[in-house]
């Protein structure tokens, strides 16, 4: 009879078990499922704040150390080529062989904040400010020695327009087209006085300019609190920017 | 999906220290090049130009052998013979002050070498210094001819040895850089302070 008893607690131990892992299985797919259309909503938060660290201001960094940025190197090319210098060779070659020149430019990236605006699911609207900083050394071109140091600071106020191709809850996909202005501060090439025709000096200051940013690729992860990284070329950096932001 | 956020990540950090040095700067006014290049200059505003010029007097029929014979060129070169087939010349343009003599060895088929030595010139930029031109051995100006399949062409080309020192302090009794040139039927090697270049074909 112990026997009998024995069996059909096995039996029904192993039947139990059975009923209840399938049972499980079918909740765990709903649940996954319902996880699944959950996550596919967009976020509901309308706004967000961003910082973020653009690593090579490219453009910036020409303007700085050549005083023009790419529209006109193409043009310096052209000018090369076809320039035949018309008043013979110059002959104040004393005065630029031994002028001073600069140790290595550096900079430490463009850093930003930005907020965010979605109109809807798939636009929003920014505007970014950032700042990036260059510095370098100065030398006395006789003896090599340090005579100084110079430093600049660009400024940007940038509004954007920005296109989810993706808008998920954890996953956000995006590019972005920014036109605005930028404020260049001890750019001293974008500085400089010239004669004319008529022989009267003139200043002429460039240091406040318009600027353009394109970010075709975009990505951000994380739901209220969140990291980003974008590709990008244009006055605020090219290649890549990347940084947190928090939803609200 | 966060192996490819890590790698993005990896990336724009690397992209970020890279990114740190925009401009390696450096002195790109002083280097051997630009010696050579300014030194060179200064010979062919000078000596160059002065054998174009007499040459071209020659070539114009003009007696240059005359007795008290001067001639002026474009250039500010003045040309004074002293003897028979030697003349004392002085030159004064945008880049330099100079003074040289030249002798000239007549031959038979028209094809005249001429010699130049005594040469010393001076580009003086007041207080941003000054560059002195001088030959380290007599410069000899001979034809060189090129004769093609349906062209033959000749020119003086010069062989001889040049120095400039370059003097930024202009109160400085010794130079701060030197650049010697050496030229060979026309092509120019160079040495410098700052190094060596190579050759350079005029």
């Amino acid at each position: 009879m112990r026997s009998f008893v024995k069996l059909f607690l096995v039996l029904a131990a192993l039947s139990a078990g059975t009923f209840s892992s399938s049972a499980q299985v079918r909740l765990t797919e709903w649940g996954r499922q319902r996880e699944r259309r959950f996550n596919r909503q967009p976020v509901k938060e309308k706004w967000d704040v961003r910082l973020s660290l653009a690593g090579t201001p490219a453009h910036a960094a020409e303007l700085f150390v050549e005083g023009h940025g790419w529209a006109l190197v193409g043009v310096d090319y052209l000018v090369d080529y076809f320039y035949v210098e018309p008043i013979g060779p110059r002959t104040d070659f004393m005065s630029s062989l031994y002028a001073d020149y600069y140790g290595p430019t550096r900079t430490a990236g463009a850093i930003g904040i930005g907020f965010d605006y979605a109109v809807c699911k798939w636009f929003s609207v920014s505007v970014d400010f950032a700042v990036t900083s260059f510095w370098r050394d100065r030398y006395r071109g006789v003896n090599n020695s340090l005579a100084g140091a110079d430093g600049g600071t660009a400024f940007y106020l940038l509004p954007r327009a920005k296109f989810m191709y993706m808008n998920r809850r954890y996953v956000r996909l995006y590019g972005s087209l920014g036109i605005g202005a930028a404020l260049y501060d001890g750019f001293d090439k974008l500085r400089y006085s010239y004669t004319d025709s008529n022989g009267s000096v003139r200043f002429e200051d460039n240091s406040f300019r318009a600027c353009a940013q394109v970010s075709p690729i975009g990505v951000e992860f994380g739901n209220k609190l969140f990291g980003f990284v974008e590709l990008g070329a244009g006055s605020l950096y090219t290649g890549m920017q990347a940084g947190i932001g928090y939803k609200f | 999906m966060k192996k490819i956020i890590s790698a993005i990540f990896m990336l724009a950090a690397t992209a970020a220290l890279s990114s740190c040095v925009v401009d390696e700067g450096g002195n790109r006014n002083l280097n051997a090049y630009q010696l050579r290049n300014l030194a060179s200059s200064l010979v062919d505003a000078s000596v160059t130009a002065s054998v174009n010029a007499i040459n071209q007097m020659v070539l114009e029929g003009r007696d240059i052998n005359a007795e008290g014979f001067t001639g002026k060129a474009a250039d500010g070169i003045l040309f004074t013979r002293t003897e028979q087939d030697c003349w004392a010349v002085t030159g004064q343009n945008a880049l330099l002050t100079f003074s040289l003599t030249m002798r000239r060895d007549p031959v038979a088929d028209g094809y005249d070498s001429w010699h130049c030595y005594d040469v010393q010139g001076l580009h003086d930029e007041k207080g941003n210094g000054f560059a002195k031109l001088s030959d380290q051995e007599i410069i000899r100006f001979d034809w060189i001819t090129q004769t093609g399949s349906n062209f033959v062409s000749s020119r003086l080309e010069q062989t001889g040895l040049y120095r400039v020192e370059f003097f930024a302090d202009p109160h400085a009794t010794t130079c701060t850089d030197w650049c010697t040139l050496i030229y060979e039927a026309g092509e120019l090697d160079w040495i410098t302070s700052r190094g060596e270049g190579g050759y350079y074909y005029e």
